[in-house]
Protein backbone atom coordinates (compact mmCIF):
# COMPACT_ATOMS: atom_id res chain seq x y z
CA UNK A 1 0.00 0.00 0.00
CA UNK A 2 2.98 2.51 0.91
CA UNK A 3 4.75 1.64 -2.07
CA UNK A 4 1.58 2.19 -4.09
CA UNK A 5 1.19 5.69 -2.46
CA UNK A 6 4.76 6.50 -3.23
CA UNK A 7 4.42 5.70 -7.10
CA UNK A 8 1.17 8.01 -7.08
CA UNK A 9 2.84 10.90 -5.70
CA UNK A 10 5.75 10.32 -7.65
CA UNK A 11 3.38 10.12 -10.89
CA UNK A 12 1.61 13.24 -9.71
CA UNK A 13 4.49 15.34 -9.38
CA UNK A 14 5.82 14.32 -12.47
CA UNK A 15 2.47 14.87 -14.24
CA UNK A 16 2.08 18.54 -12.57
CA UNK A 17 5.87 19.11 -14.34
CA UNK A 18 4.87 18.16 -16.98
CA UNK A 19 1.95 20.18 -17.76
CA UNK A 20 3.36 23.32 -16.11
CA UNK A 21 5.63 23.63 -18.70
CA UNK A 22 5.18 23.78 -22.95
CA UNK A 23 7.94 21.59 -24.02
CA UNK A 24 9.19 18.70 -22.17
CA UNK A 25 12.63 19.53 -19.82
CA UNK A 26 15.44 18.95 -21.85
CA UNK A 27 18.81 17.72 -20.35
CA UNK A 28 20.85 20.29 -20.16
CA UNK A 29 22.44 23.37 -18.07
CA UNK A 30 21.32 25.57 -15.16
CA UNK A 31 18.05 27.67 -16.38
CA UNK A 32 17.62 26.21 -19.83
CA UNK A 33 14.04 25.75 -19.92
CA UNK A 34 13.64 29.29 -18.40
CA UNK A 35 15.97 30.61 -20.93
CA UNK A 36 14.47 28.84 -24.05
CA UNK A 37 10.91 30.51 -22.42
CA UNK A 38 12.43 33.76 -22.12
CA UNK A 39 13.16 33.65 -25.82
CA UNK A 40 9.87 32.32 -26.94
CA UNK A 41 8.22 34.93 -25.53
CA UNK A 42 10.58 38.13 -26.24
CA UNK A 43 11.61 36.88 -29.56
CA UNK A 44 8.75 39.49 -31.25
CA UNK A 45 10.06 42.21 -30.12
CA UNK A 46 13.57 41.51 -29.87
CA UNK A 47 14.19 40.29 -33.77
CA UNK A 48 12.14 43.66 -34.78
CA UNK A 49 14.77 45.60 -33.07
CA UNK A 50 16.45 47.65 -35.33
CA UNK A 51 19.68 46.13 -36.04
CA UNK A 52 18.90 42.53 -34.44
CA UNK A 53 19.85 39.89 -36.98
CA UNK A 54 18.67 36.96 -34.65
CA UNK A 55 18.52 35.59 -31.80
CA UNK A 56 19.64 31.98 -29.55
CA UNK A 57 19.98 30.46 -26.62
CA UNK A 58 23.41 29.29 -25.32
CA UNK A 59 26.15 29.22 -22.61
CA UNK A 60 27.25 31.85 -20.95
CA UNK A 61 30.56 32.49 -19.64
CA UNK A 62 29.66 30.89 -15.56
CA UNK A 63 28.15 27.49 -17.81
CA UNK A 64 24.42 28.89 -17.41
CA UNK A 65 22.08 29.55 -19.81
CA UNK A 66 21.96 32.92 -21.53
CA UNK A 67 19.82 34.23 -24.55
CA UNK A 68 22.27 35.58 -27.13
CA UNK A 69 21.20 38.23 -29.29
CA UNK A 70 22.93 38.85 -32.51
CA UNK A 71 23.65 41.99 -34.12
CA UNK A 72 24.48 43.98 -37.46
CA UNK A 73 26.71 45.98 -35.29
CA UNK A 74 28.24 46.51 -31.93
CA UNK A 75 26.66 49.74 -30.24
CA UNK A 76 23.02 48.28 -31.00
CA UNK A 77 21.17 49.69 -28.29
CA UNK A 78 17.69 49.41 -26.51
CA UNK A 79 18.66 45.72 -25.25
CA UNK A 80 18.17 44.62 -22.08
CA UNK A 81 20.63 43.45 -20.03
CA UNK A 82 18.11 40.77 -18.14
CA UNK A 83 14.71 39.29 -19.82
CA UNK A 84 12.75 37.54 -17.28
CA UNK A 85 15.16 36.97 -15.14
CA UNK A 86 17.62 35.49 -18.25
CA UNK A 87 21.20 37.26 -18.68
CA UNK A 88 21.35 38.46 -22.52
CA UNK A 89 24.60 38.62 -24.21
CA UNK A 90 24.79 40.82 -27.25
CA UNK A 91 27.44 39.44 -30.28
CA UNK A 92 28.01 41.65 -33.33
CA UNK A 93 27.83 39.17 -35.97
CA UNK A 94 27.02 41.29 -39.29
CA UNK A 95 24.51 40.17 -41.66
CA UNK A 96 23.58 36.75 -41.74
CA UNK A 97 22.91 35.18 -44.93
CA UNK A 98 22.41 31.79 -46.55
CA UNK A 99 25.89 30.50 -47.97
CA UNK A 100 24.56 28.48 -51.17
CA UNK A 101 23.30 31.86 -52.88
CA UNK A 102 26.02 34.66 -51.50
CA UNK A 103 26.87 36.92 -54.66
CA UNK A 104 30.10 38.49 -54.83
CA UNK A 105 29.88 41.81 -56.80
CA UNK A 106 31.78 41.10 -60.21
CA UNK A 107 31.76 43.73 -62.44
CA UNK A 108 32.52 42.35 -66.56
CA UNK A 109 35.64 43.85 -68.26
CA UNK A 110 35.43 46.70 -69.96
CA UNK A 111 36.99 46.09 -73.81
CA UNK A 112 38.33 49.12 -75.74
CA UNK A 113 38.78 49.17 -79.55
CA UNK A 114 42.16 50.96 -80.66
CA UNK A 115 42.61 49.79 -83.84
CA UNK A 116 40.88 50.11 -86.47
CA UNK A 117 38.61 53.28 -85.76
CA UNK A 118 35.20 53.19 -86.62
CA UNK A 119 33.76 53.34 -90.23
CA UNK A 120 37.87 52.38 -91.53
CA UNK A 121 38.22 51.51 -94.84
CA UNK A 122 40.92 49.58 -96.67
CA UNK A 123 42.41 47.91 -99.82
CA UNK A 124 40.87 44.63 -100.89
CA UNK A 125 43.91 42.38 -99.18
CA UNK A 126 45.27 45.15 -96.95
CA UNK A 127 46.62 43.66 -93.78
CA UNK A 128 44.59 44.77 -90.61
CA UNK A 129 45.91 46.00 -87.52
CA UNK A 130 44.10 45.00 -84.61
CA UNK A 131 44.50 46.31 -81.23
CA UNK A 132 42.52 47.01 -77.73
CA UNK A 133 42.78 46.95 -74.17
CA UNK A 134 40.38 44.37 -71.73
CA UNK A 135 40.39 46.29 -68.20
CA UNK A 136 38.80 44.31 -65.63
CA UNK A 137 38.02 45.89 -62.01
CA UNK A 138 38.62 42.90 -60.05
CA UNK A 139 41.29 41.45 -62.17
CA UNK A 140 43.20 43.99 -63.39
CA UNK A 141 44.57 43.63 -67.33
CA UNK A 142 43.05 41.07 -69.48
CA UNK A 143 45.28 39.71 -72.56
CA UNK A 144 43.22 37.05 -73.98
CA UNK A 145 41.29 39.51 -76.45
CA UNK A 146 39.29 37.24 -78.70
CA UNK A 147 38.33 39.06 -82.10
CA UNK A 148 36.56 38.06 -84.76
CA UNK A 149 34.51 38.68 -87.98
CA UNK A 150 30.75 39.13 -88.82
CA UNK A 151 32.06 37.72 -92.96
CA UNK A 152 35.58 35.81 -91.20
CA UNK A 153 34.57 34.05 -88.49
CA UNK A 154 37.00 33.85 -85.68
CA UNK A 155 40.24 35.86 -86.32
CA UNK A 156 42.86 35.10 -83.59
CA UNK A 157 43.48 35.80 -79.46
CA UNK A 158 45.50 38.88 -78.36
CA UNK A 159 45.64 42.47 -77.27
CA UNK A 160 47.23 43.31 -80.88
CA UNK A 161 46.96 41.11 -83.95
CA UNK A 162 47.26 41.47 -87.50
CA UNK A 163 44.99 39.63 -90.69
CA UNK A 164 43.65 40.20 -94.08
CA UNK A 165 40.30 39.90 -94.08
CA UNK A 166 37.89 39.15 -96.78
CA UNK A 167 36.13 41.67 -99.01
CA UNK A 168 32.64 43.25 -97.52
CA UNK A 169 31.60 45.30 -94.74
CA UNK A 170 32.66 43.63 -91.22
CA UNK A 171 31.46 44.14 -87.98
CA UNK A 172 34.38 43.49 -86.21
CA UNK A 173 34.51 42.10 -82.21
CA UNK A 174 37.00 42.02 -79.39
CA UNK A 175 35.57 40.21 -76.67
CA UNK A 176 37.19 39.16 -73.12
CA UNK A 177 36.07 36.82 -69.95
CA UNK A 178 37.02 37.36 -66.60
CA UNK A 179 38.23 35.14 -64.24
CA UNK A 180 33.99 34.88 -63.02
CA UNK A 181 33.37 34.29 -66.72
CA UNK A 182 31.61 38.05 -67.00
CA UNK A 183 32.38 38.74 -70.66
CA UNK A 184 32.79 42.27 -72.23
CA UNK A 185 32.90 43.25 -75.64
CA UNK A 186 33.24 46.17 -78.11
CA UNK A 187 32.57 46.27 -82.11
CA UNK A 188 33.94 48.47 -85.06
CA UNK A 189 32.64 48.19 -88.33
CA UNK A 190 34.69 48.06 -91.19
CA UNK A 191 34.82 48.06 -94.92
CA UNK A 192 37.39 45.81 -97.29
CA UNK A 193 37.68 46.54 -100.89
CA UNK A 194 34.16 46.99 -102.95
CA UNK A 195 30.79 45.21 -101.65
CA UNK A 196 30.32 41.73 -101.35
CA UNK A 197 30.23 39.55 -104.33
CA UNK A 198 27.86 36.38 -105.44
CA UNK A 199 29.37 32.72 -105.26
CA UNK A 200 29.87 32.75 -109.15
CA UNK A 201 32.13 35.89 -109.04
CA UNK A 202 36.06 36.19 -108.78
CA UNK A 203 36.71 37.17 -104.95
CA UNK A 204 39.81 38.89 -103.91
CA UNK A 205 42.28 36.32 -102.46
CA UNK A 206 41.90 34.76 -99.64
CA UNK A 207 38.47 33.28 -101.33
CA UNK A 208 35.89 32.22 -99.10
CA UNK A 209 34.86 28.64 -99.28
CA UNK A 210 31.61 27.47 -100.96
CA UNK A 211 32.45 29.52 -103.91
CA UNK A 212 32.39 28.67 -107.19
CA UNK A 213 35.90 26.93 -108.68
CA UNK A 214 37.07 24.67 -111.59
CA UNK A 215 39.76 23.15 -114.00
CA UNK A 216 41.60 25.46 -116.52
CA UNK A 217 41.10 23.38 -119.52
CA UNK A 218 37.54 22.94 -118.63
CA UNK A 219 34.11 25.86 -119.05
CA UNK A 220 32.75 24.22 -116.16
CA UNK A 221 32.03 24.91 -112.23
CA UNK A 222 31.96 23.30 -109.00
CA UNK A 223 32.18 24.43 -105.25
CA UNK A 224 35.48 24.59 -103.04
CA UNK A 225 34.39 22.49 -100.29
CA UNK A 226 36.81 23.54 -97.27
CA UNK A 227 40.41 24.08 -96.70
CA UNK A 228 42.66 20.85 -96.07
CA UNK A 229 45.90 20.60 -94.55
CA UNK A 230 48.66 17.73 -94.81
CA UNK A 231 50.83 16.72 -91.71
CA UNK A 232 53.46 19.36 -92.70
CA UNK A 233 51.09 22.26 -92.98
CA UNK A 234 50.56 22.72 -96.65
CA UNK A 235 47.30 24.10 -97.19
CA UNK A 236 44.70 22.78 -99.98
CA UNK A 237 41.52 23.56 -101.22
CA UNK A 238 39.06 20.16 -101.19
CA UNK A 239 36.54 19.65 -103.91
CA UNK A 240 35.83 16.78 -106.29
CA UNK A 241 37.63 14.67 -109.06
CA UNK A 242 35.14 15.54 -111.77
CA UNK A 243 35.73 19.09 -110.24
CA UNK A 244 39.51 19.58 -110.34
CA UNK A 245 40.00 16.69 -112.78
CA UNK A 246 36.69 16.80 -115.32
CA UNK A 247 39.00 15.81 -118.88
CA UNK A 248 40.50 12.48 -117.02
CA UNK A 249 38.37 11.77 -113.89
CA UNK A 250 39.41 8.37 -114.39
CA UNK A 251 43.30 8.33 -114.95
CA UNK A 252 45.77 10.65 -113.30
CA UNK A 253 46.63 12.77 -116.31
CA UNK A 254 44.85 16.26 -114.86
CA UNK A 255 47.65 16.21 -111.64
CA UNK A 256 49.52 19.60 -111.94
CA UNK A 257 46.68 21.31 -113.97
CA UNK A 258 45.64 25.00 -112.11
CA UNK A 259 42.44 25.79 -110.41
CA UNK A 260 40.69 28.55 -110.84
CA UNK A 261 38.29 30.68 -108.89
CA UNK A 262 35.68 31.20 -110.19
CA UNK A 263 35.32 28.30 -112.42
CA UNK A 264 35.42 29.43 -116.45
CA UNK A 265 31.66 28.33 -116.48
CA UNK A 266 31.03 30.96 -114.96
CA UNK A 267 34.03 33.62 -115.55
CA UNK A 268 32.33 36.13 -118.83
CA UNK A 269 34.79 35.09 -122.06
CA UNK A 270 34.89 31.62 -120.69
CA UNK A 271 38.69 31.03 -121.05
CA UNK A 272 41.92 31.06 -118.58
CA UNK A 273 43.52 34.17 -117.55
CA UNK A 274 46.29 33.78 -115.09
CA UNK A 275 44.17 36.61 -112.56
CA UNK A 276 41.77 33.27 -112.15
CA UNK A 277 44.50 31.36 -111.19
CA UNK A 278 44.35 29.75 -107.31
CA UNK A 279 46.43 26.64 -106.95
CA UNK A 280 47.53 23.85 -108.63
CA UNK A 281 45.88 19.97 -108.41
CA UNK A 282 48.16 17.66 -106.36
CA UNK A 283 45.97 14.78 -105.80
CA UNK A 284 42.90 12.97 -106.94
CA UNK A 285 40.93 9.71 -106.47
CA UNK A 286 40.23 8.19 -109.93
CA UNK A 287 36.67 7.22 -111.09
CA UNK A 288 36.34 3.45 -111.98
CA UNK A 289 33.86 3.08 -114.31
CA UNK A 290 33.84 -0.63 -114.39
CA UNK A 291 30.77 -2.63 -113.13
CA UNK A 292 33.20 -4.69 -110.83
CA UNK A 293 34.09 -1.88 -108.71
CA UNK A 294 33.14 -0.26 -106.18
CA UNK A 295 33.83 3.77 -105.27
CA UNK A 296 33.88 5.44 -101.86
CA UNK A 297 34.98 9.24 -102.92
CA UNK A 298 35.04 11.37 -105.60
CA UNK A 299 37.63 13.88 -104.16
CA UNK A 300 40.48 16.02 -105.22
CA UNK A 301 42.70 18.28 -103.43
CA UNK A 302 45.38 21.44 -105.00
CA UNK A 303 47.67 22.71 -103.41
CA UNK A 304 46.79 26.22 -102.73
CA UNK A 305 49.00 29.34 -103.93
CA UNK A 306 49.80 31.93 -100.39
CA UNK A 307 47.21 33.57 -99.19
CA UNK A 308 44.57 31.98 -101.86
CA UNK A 309 41.95 30.27 -99.56
CA UNK A 310 40.16 31.71 -96.71
CA UNK A 311 38.36 29.00 -94.09
CA UNK A 312 34.41 30.18 -94.19
CA UNK A 313 31.45 30.34 -96.26
CA UNK A 314 30.15 33.72 -96.86
CA UNK A 315 28.80 35.44 -94.18
CA UNK A 316 26.77 38.00 -96.43
CA UNK A 317 25.47 35.28 -98.60
CA UNK A 318 23.85 33.67 -95.53
CA UNK A 319 26.47 30.88 -95.07
CA UNK A 320 27.34 29.08 -91.83
CA UNK A 321 30.78 30.74 -91.42
CA UNK A 322 33.58 28.11 -90.75
CA UNK A 323 32.48 24.31 -90.62
CA UNK A 324 34.25 22.74 -87.51
CA UNK A 325 37.80 20.87 -88.09
CA UNK A 326 36.16 18.02 -85.97
CA UNK A 327 34.23 15.85 -88.33
CA UNK A 328 31.11 13.89 -87.21
CA UNK A 329 30.08 10.22 -88.43
CA UNK A 330 26.45 9.69 -90.75
CA UNK A 331 23.43 9.00 -89.43
CA UNK A 332 19.59 8.52 -90.43
CA UNK A 333 17.54 11.71 -89.14
CA UNK A 334 20.57 13.53 -88.49
CA UNK A 335 20.01 17.41 -90.01
CA UNK A 336 22.89 18.72 -91.79
CA UNK A 337 23.03 22.15 -94.09
CA UNK A 338 25.36 23.35 -97.28
CA UNK A 339 26.80 26.16 -98.66
CA UNK A 340 27.20 25.34 -102.75
CA UNK A 341 27.91 28.06 -105.86
CA UNK A 342 24.52 27.10 -107.32
CA UNK A 343 22.05 27.18 -104.55
CA UNK A 344 24.00 28.65 -101.45
CA UNK A 345 22.88 27.46 -98.08
CA UNK A 346 20.44 24.66 -98.16
CA UNK A 347 19.21 22.09 -95.98
CA UNK A 348 18.10 18.76 -95.62
CA UNK A 349 18.30 15.27 -93.60
CA UNK A 350 20.13 12.40 -93.78
CA UNK A 351 17.52 9.20 -95.06
CA UNK A 352 20.28 6.86 -95.86
CA UNK A 353 23.67 5.86 -94.55
CA UNK A 354 25.85 3.31 -95.92
CA UNK A 355 24.08 3.09 -99.93
CA UNK A 356 25.39 1.80 -102.65
CA UNK A 357 24.11 3.72 -106.13
CA UNK A 358 24.73 3.71 -109.49
CA UNK A 359 26.26 7.66 -110.53
CA UNK A 360 26.07 8.70 -114.24
CA UNK A 361 28.93 10.83 -114.92
CA UNK A 362 27.96 10.85 -118.95
CA UNK A 363 24.98 10.24 -120.73
CA UNK A 364 26.53 6.33 -121.40
CA UNK A 365 29.17 6.52 -118.36
CA UNK A 366 28.36 5.17 -114.94
CA UNK A 367 30.20 4.25 -111.97
CA UNK A 368 29.29 2.18 -108.60
CA UNK A 369 29.72 3.69 -105.40
CA UNK A 370 28.98 2.72 -102.21
CA UNK A 371 29.61 3.59 -98.42
CA UNK A 372 27.34 6.70 -99.26
CA UNK A 373 25.16 9.14 -97.63
CA UNK A 374 21.98 9.66 -98.42
CA UNK A 375 20.46 13.37 -98.05
CA UNK A 376 16.69 14.27 -98.95
CA UNK A 377 15.07 17.66 -98.75
CA UNK A 378 11.32 18.80 -99.96
CA UNK A 379 12.98 21.25 -102.36
CA UNK A 380 16.40 21.29 -104.28
CA UNK A 381 19.31 20.73 -101.96
CA UNK A 382 21.44 20.71 -104.79
CA UNK A 383 21.78 21.23 -108.13
CA UNK A 384 24.58 21.07 -111.16
CA UNK A 385 27.31 23.60 -110.20
CA UNK A 386 26.86 22.37 -106.10
CA UNK A 387 29.39 19.04 -106.67
CA UNK A 388 32.21 19.67 -104.06
CA UNK A 389 30.15 21.23 -101.33
CA UNK A 390 30.78 20.08 -97.83
CA UNK A 391 28.23 18.28 -95.90
CA UNK A 392 27.91 19.57 -92.38
CA UNK A 393 25.53 19.33 -89.28
CA UNK A 394 22.75 21.68 -89.23
CA UNK A 395 23.79 23.24 -85.12
CA UNK A 396 26.11 26.00 -84.49
CA UNK A 397 28.89 23.21 -84.28
CA UNK A 398 28.98 22.46 -88.02
CA UNK A 399 30.76 19.61 -88.03
CA UNK A 400 31.90 18.15 -91.01
CA UNK A 401 29.71 14.65 -92.43
CA UNK A 402 30.22 14.44 -96.12
CA UNK A 403 31.52 15.69 -99.96
CA UNK A 404 28.43 16.38 -102.05
CA UNK A 405 28.81 15.16 -105.82
CA UNK A 406 26.05 13.77 -106.95
CA UNK A 407 22.18 13.92 -107.16
CA UNK A 408 18.68 13.26 -108.46
CA UNK A 409 17.57 15.96 -111.47
CA UNK A 410 15.28 18.35 -109.26
CA UNK A 411 18.17 17.93 -106.39
CA UNK A 412 15.61 16.98 -103.81
CA UNK A 413 18.00 13.70 -103.32
CA UNK A 414 21.68 14.06 -102.70
CA UNK A 415 24.45 11.70 -102.55
CA UNK A 416 28.22 12.57 -100.53
CA UNK A 417 30.84 10.23 -99.35
CA UNK A 418 31.55 10.05 -95.95
CA UNK A 419 33.97 12.95 -94.41
CA UNK A 420 36.20 10.69 -93.19
CA UNK A 421 37.14 8.61 -96.12
CA UNK A 422 38.16 11.66 -97.88
CA UNK A 423 40.62 12.91 -95.46
CA UNK A 424 42.06 9.67 -94.93
CA UNK A 425 42.75 8.95 -98.73
CA UNK A 426 45.00 12.11 -98.81
CA UNK A 427 45.66 12.46 -95.41
CA UNK A 428 44.77 16.02 -94.42
CA UNK A 429 42.48 17.41 -91.72
CA UNK A 430 40.09 20.51 -92.19
CA UNK A 431 41.01 23.72 -91.27
CA UNK A 432 38.01 24.93 -89.09
CA UNK A 433 36.88 26.14 -86.07
CA UNK A 434 38.02 24.24 -83.12
CA UNK A 435 35.84 25.37 -80.64
CA UNK A 436 32.04 24.42 -79.72
CA UNK B 1 8.78 -10.25 -86.84
CA UNK B 2 12.34 -8.39 -86.99
CA UNK B 3 15.56 -9.57 -84.67
CA UNK B 4 16.68 -6.84 -82.25
CA UNK B 5 17.48 -3.63 -83.70
CA UNK B 6 21.76 -3.17 -83.65
CA UNK B 7 22.44 -1.97 -87.25
CA UNK B 8 25.63 -4.48 -88.09
CA UNK B 9 22.75 -6.83 -88.64
CA UNK B 10 21.02 -5.00 -90.74
CA UNK B 11 24.25 -4.05 -92.42
CA UNK B 12 25.43 -7.64 -92.99
CA UNK B 13 21.79 -8.64 -94.37
CA UNK B 14 22.32 -5.79 -96.66
CA UNK B 15 25.62 -7.36 -97.99
CA UNK B 16 24.50 -10.54 -98.69
CA UNK B 17 21.62 -9.10 -100.91
CA UNK B 18 22.58 -6.01 -102.27
CA UNK B 19 24.12 -7.53 -105.41
CA UNK B 20 21.33 -9.48 -106.82
CA UNK B 21 19.08 -6.18 -105.78
CA UNK B 22 21.06 -3.90 -107.28
CA UNK B 23 20.77 -5.41 -110.52
CA UNK B 24 17.68 -5.55 -110.88
CA UNK B 25 16.34 -3.60 -113.97
CA UNK B 26 14.65 -0.01 -112.95
CA UNK B 27 17.24 -0.38 -109.66
CA UNK B 28 19.35 2.49 -109.00
CA UNK B 29 20.89 1.36 -105.76
CA UNK B 30 19.38 0.58 -101.95
CA UNK B 31 20.63 2.09 -98.47
CA UNK B 32 20.07 1.39 -94.91
CA UNK B 33 17.09 3.89 -93.82
CA UNK B 34 14.19 4.13 -91.28
CA UNK B 35 10.98 3.65 -91.79
CA UNK B 36 8.48 4.05 -88.71
CA UNK B 37 11.50 4.90 -86.67
CA UNK B 38 12.77 1.37 -87.60
CA UNK B 39 15.88 0.17 -89.92
CA UNK B 40 15.10 -0.63 -92.94
CA UNK B 41 16.39 -1.43 -96.39
CA UNK B 42 15.39 1.59 -98.58
CA UNK B 43 15.97 0.61 -102.90
CA UNK B 44 15.68 3.32 -105.27
CA UNK B 45 14.66 3.19 -108.49
CA UNK B 46 14.47 5.31 -111.93
CA UNK B 47 10.40 4.85 -112.31
CA UNK B 48 8.67 3.45 -109.49
CA UNK B 49 6.29 0.94 -112.01
CA UNK B 50 4.22 -1.80 -111.04
CA UNK B 51 6.90 -4.58 -113.20
CA UNK B 52 9.75 -2.81 -111.49
CA UNK B 53 8.33 -2.84 -108.24
CA UNK B 54 7.51 -6.52 -108.57
CA UNK B 55 10.73 -7.64 -108.60
CA UNK B 56 11.62 -6.04 -105.25
CA UNK B 57 11.33 -8.24 -102.27
CA UNK B 58 8.98 -6.73 -99.73
CA UNK B 59 11.48 -7.62 -97.15
CA UNK B 60 15.05 -9.03 -96.43
CA UNK B 61 15.71 -12.25 -93.98
CA UNK B 62 13.10 -9.59 -91.86
CA UNK B 63 13.80 -6.20 -92.40
CA UNK B 64 11.23 -4.52 -94.20
CA UNK B 65 12.09 -2.85 -97.78
CA UNK B 66 10.87 0.29 -98.75
CA UNK B 67 10.66 1.48 -102.50
CA UNK B 68 11.63 5.23 -103.63
CA UNK B 69 11.32 6.86 -106.81
CA UNK B 70 14.90 8.75 -106.95
CA UNK B 71 15.02 8.93 -110.51
CA UNK B 72 18.92 9.00 -112.09
CA UNK B 73 21.86 10.28 -110.01
CA UNK B 74 24.06 12.60 -112.07
CA UNK B 75 27.55 13.83 -111.03
CA UNK B 76 26.76 17.56 -109.83
CA UNK B 77 29.37 19.75 -112.55
CA UNK B 78 27.78 22.88 -113.73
Amino acid sequence: MRKLFLVAVVIAVLASTWVAQAAPPPEGPPGLAKAIAAQEKHNPQLLTTRGVVGTAVGLGRDGGAVVRVFTLKSGVGRLPAFIDGVPVVVQATGELTALKRRPRPNDPPVVTITSPTQGAQFASGDSVSFAATAQDKQDGALSAVNWTSSINGYLDTGASITRTLGDGIHTITASATDLQGAVGQASVTITVGTATHQTTDRWERPVPIGVSTGNYQSVSAGTIACRVRDAVGNLYALSNTHVFAPNDFAGQGEIGDIVTQPGLYDFPTHAYAESLRLGTVTAYKPINGSIFATNVIDAAIARMDTGSLGTATPLTLGGYGEPNSVTKAAAVNMAVQKFGRSTQLTKGTITGINATMIVAYADDWYAFFSGQIVVEASGAFIQPGDSGSLLVTDDPAANPVGLVFSGNANGTMTLANPIDSVLRYFDVTIDGKVTE
Amino acid sequence: MSPRIPNETIRKVLERHVQRVVSLPGVIGVAEGEIDGRPCVTVYVAEKTAAVVGQIPSDLEGWPVVVRESGEFRALTG
